[in-house]
């Protein structure tokens, strides 16, 4: 079969691979029919995850059809449409059975590498380095699932891949963060990044009773998105000072809650961010935080800052001092999306939202390369590509 | 991860290697004495070469190998003496000369054996502690463990459990380089439910013993704590043992846990063995040497 596999920073190539098979008794194979390019697929392509291999095949939003399950699967049959989520999770250990499916502590096959990291190994992720499992990823034509008995969700016929494709991993993502809000009525929440998972975040705010949401990006195509189709205000971060606008538009509080979509690879302005991308380059430092730290430093005393964008490492200069002095919560984590899903999917056929608004190009999957490139560089107004195996 | 080829001690080389001299000492001792430039000497060298032959079998095959390592300094020293006292043959040839630096460069070689010997005698046990949390019932554990026949699905380096009765069993354990070994071991102490020890018997090739316990973790299920001992023996078979658990016997038990841990909580071991890649790309040195 045809797999994008990662070779080297910004290298890589779609290549004829062995097809998989089921290994554990529990696994599924899926011939994928639709899969998509996550923003943190863009870390991984600029080099900034460590512990891949070459031949790793990457993509880890991915959904198909049912084509064999192994001995202890009896919830799926051959043939059944499915939407597998990002994270692998058995379903038995103490944080599957709380729902808190990334935490998985029988998913990954490398746990002490990760253990070394962050003390504790979460969920193995699909196509996301070794350290997370080594997992060949779903940008590629068939996928073996693991735990298939607790992850793939049945989609009826009567809704196109498009507009389920996204509960696999960003449209829960976008979700989550907006939960970890803990809105209330009349709350005004900030979200910082306009990319695919800003947009559900904003889309999922108003969802969740928001008052106000103002979008923060420099990206015009992006900006409009949010504007016309979540419904968002916006910030255009490199025309004015968000923390003093922020201010300004809250009547002088600040945001409820502030939510982080960017991640590691911000790009901020000034000193400080001149700063991350020096120690950067020296490899001093893993991230560049800086959304972080200003969404520590705009949001209201007692708030929440909610942490959707992805980091890797050890970070400097966070205002620790800023965040314990005005109470704040921090709420993170990678999605659990097993908990989202049907939830979400029920949402989708009501129509309170349709996930369809993010995708801006289609292509097939022997042009992941290309396509990675243009989502990295958001040419020709890309924000969302779906590639075709 | 327990390495698959084990590695050469010096004390081993050096042993082979002086049995190789002293056997040619003792069956050509002309031609010793003729090379060296030594006179007519070839008792003294039959005794050389029964010296080393002798040294060299005890490095190899007897249960501590420091004191044979020692005679062997000993010996160089004899040895260099002889070389350069002897007047009674060529003193100045090329021959004595050649073989005083051997001697003396090998002497060195010796010297750190005895070091490495020394070590190994000195070297402490082997000595793992670790617990896991599993969501089981201790009951449940309890019983799958006191299966003793199931320990390999437990820990990685051990191949099979037989039980023989009366709370005697026999151990077969992975060692590197594919070797196996085996001994009996006791059961002495089983608390229904609780805890397992257990302890090899006389005469075992490796002293070891063993307790696992299991506790009740509100909530959670049961946390199952395993301690792990191995003593290695004086000889050669130290550096084999000192292998047995890994170069990191505490990852390794580690290890070992987390799958129990996944085994009974999923039914599964989590891999990716067998999973497709991209790894043989056909790219040669010179596309590397391209980029």
């Amino acid at each position: 079969m045809k797999a994008n596999c990662w070779y080297d920073k910004r290298k890589l190539e779609v290549v004829e691979v062995p097809d998989p098979k089921i290994i554990n008794d529990r696994d599924a194979i899926v011939r994928i029919t639709s899969t998509a390019i996550c923003g943190s697929d863009l870390h991984l392509y600029n080099g900034f995850i460590p512990t891949l291999e070459k031949g790793d095949i990457l993509g880890h939003e991915f959904m198909g059809e049912v084509v064999e399950v192994g001995k202890a699967v009896t919830n799926l049959e051959v043939g059944d449409r499915v939407v597998v989520p990002f994270p692998i999770s058995c379903g038995e250990c103490f944080f599957c059975d709380t729902h808190l499916y990334s935490l998985c502590d029988n998913s990954n096959p490398n746990a002490s590498i990760a253990e070394e990291m962050f003390g504790y190994s979460p969920a193995g992720i699909f196509g996301y380095s070794h350290m997370l499992g080594g997992y060949a990823g779903g940008q590629a034509e068939y996928a073996r699932v693991p735990f298939a008995d607790v992850g793939p969700i049945k989609i009826p016929d009567h809704l196109d891949d498009e507009q389920v494709l996204f509960l696999s991993d960003i449209l829960p993502t976008g979700y989550m963060a907006a939960e970890n809000c803990n809105i209330k009525p009349g709350d005004t929440v900030a979200v910082w990044g306009c990319g695919p998972v800003g947009q559900f975040a904003i889309a999922s705010a108003y969802l969740l009773g928001a008052e106000r949401v103002i979008a923060i990006d420099r990206v015009p195509e992006r900006l409009a998105m949010a504007e016309r189709d979540a419904k968002a205000e916006v910030l255009n971060f490199s025309e004015v000072n968000v923390l003093e606008a922020l201010k300004e538009m809250t009547g002088g509080r600040g945001p409820d809650s502030c939510i982080d979509s960017v991640g590691m690879e911000a790009h901020g302005h000034g000193l400080m961010a001149a700063y991350d991308r020096a120690k950067q380059a020296l490899m001093l430092e893993a991230d560049r935080p800086h959304v972080l730290r200003e969404a520590i430093l705009a949001c209201r005393k007692g708030g929440t800052v909610s942490v959707a964008g992805v980091y890797g490492g050890f970070d400097d200069k966070i205002p620790v001092g800023a965040f314990m002095n005005k109470g704040l919560t921090m709420k993170t984590g990678q999605t659990h999306v097993q908990h989202y899903m049907k939830p979400l999917l029920e949402r989708i056929e009501k129509g309170d939202i349709d996930p369809r608004f993010i995708i801006t190009h289609q292509l097939p999957l022997s042009e992941a390369p290309r396509a990675y490139d243009l989502f990295m560089h958001k040419e020709d107004g890309c924000v969302k590509v779906v590639l075709k195996p | 991860m327990i390495r698959t080829k084990e590695r050469r001690s010096l004390a081993q080389t050096v042993g082979w290697l002086s049995f190789g001299l002293g056997t040619t000492a003792l069956l050509a001792p002309r031609a010793v004495c003729r090379w060296t430039g030594l006179g007519r000497r070839d008792d003294l060298v039959r005794a050389i070469g029964a010296r080393e032959v002798i040294s060299g079998a005890g490095i190899l095959f007897g249960k501590n190998p420091l004191p044979w390592t020692c005679l062997r300094v000993a010996g160089d020293l004899m040895d260099v003496a002889v070389l350069v006292g002897d007047t009674t043959g060529r003193p100045h040839s090329t021959g004595r000369m050649v073989a005083s630096s051997l001697v003396a460069g090998i002497g060195l070689f010796d010297l750190a054996a005895v070091k490495e010997s020394y070590r190994l005698g000195r070297s402490s046990p082997i000595h793992v502690r670790r617990t896991v949390t599993i969501r089981r019932r201790r009951e449940e554990l309890y019983g799958f463990w006191r299966t003793l026949s199931n320990l390999p699905s437990v820990f990685s380096h051990v191949l099979s459990v037989e039980e023989r009765g009366n709370k005697i069993s026999h151990w077969v354990v992975r060692g590197p380089a594919g070797k196996e070994l085996e001994w009996d071991a006791e059961i002495t102490s089983d608390v229904k439910n609780e805890l397992i020890s257990w302890r090899s018997r006389e005469g075992a090739s490796v002293k070891n013993w063993g307790t696992v316990t299991f506790k009740d973790a509100p909530q959670r299920g049961t946390e199952v704590t395993v301690e792990l001992q191995y003593d290695p023996p004086f000889n050669l078979a130290g550096v084999a043992v000192a292998t047995l658990l890994g170069n990191e016997p505490q990852q390794q038990v580690t290890n070992d846990l987390r799958q129990f841990k996944q085994l009974m909580e999923t039914g599964e071991i989590a891999t990716t063995e067998g999973q497709p890649a991209g790894r043989s790309r056909g790219e040669t040195w010179l596309d590397r040497i391209a980029h």
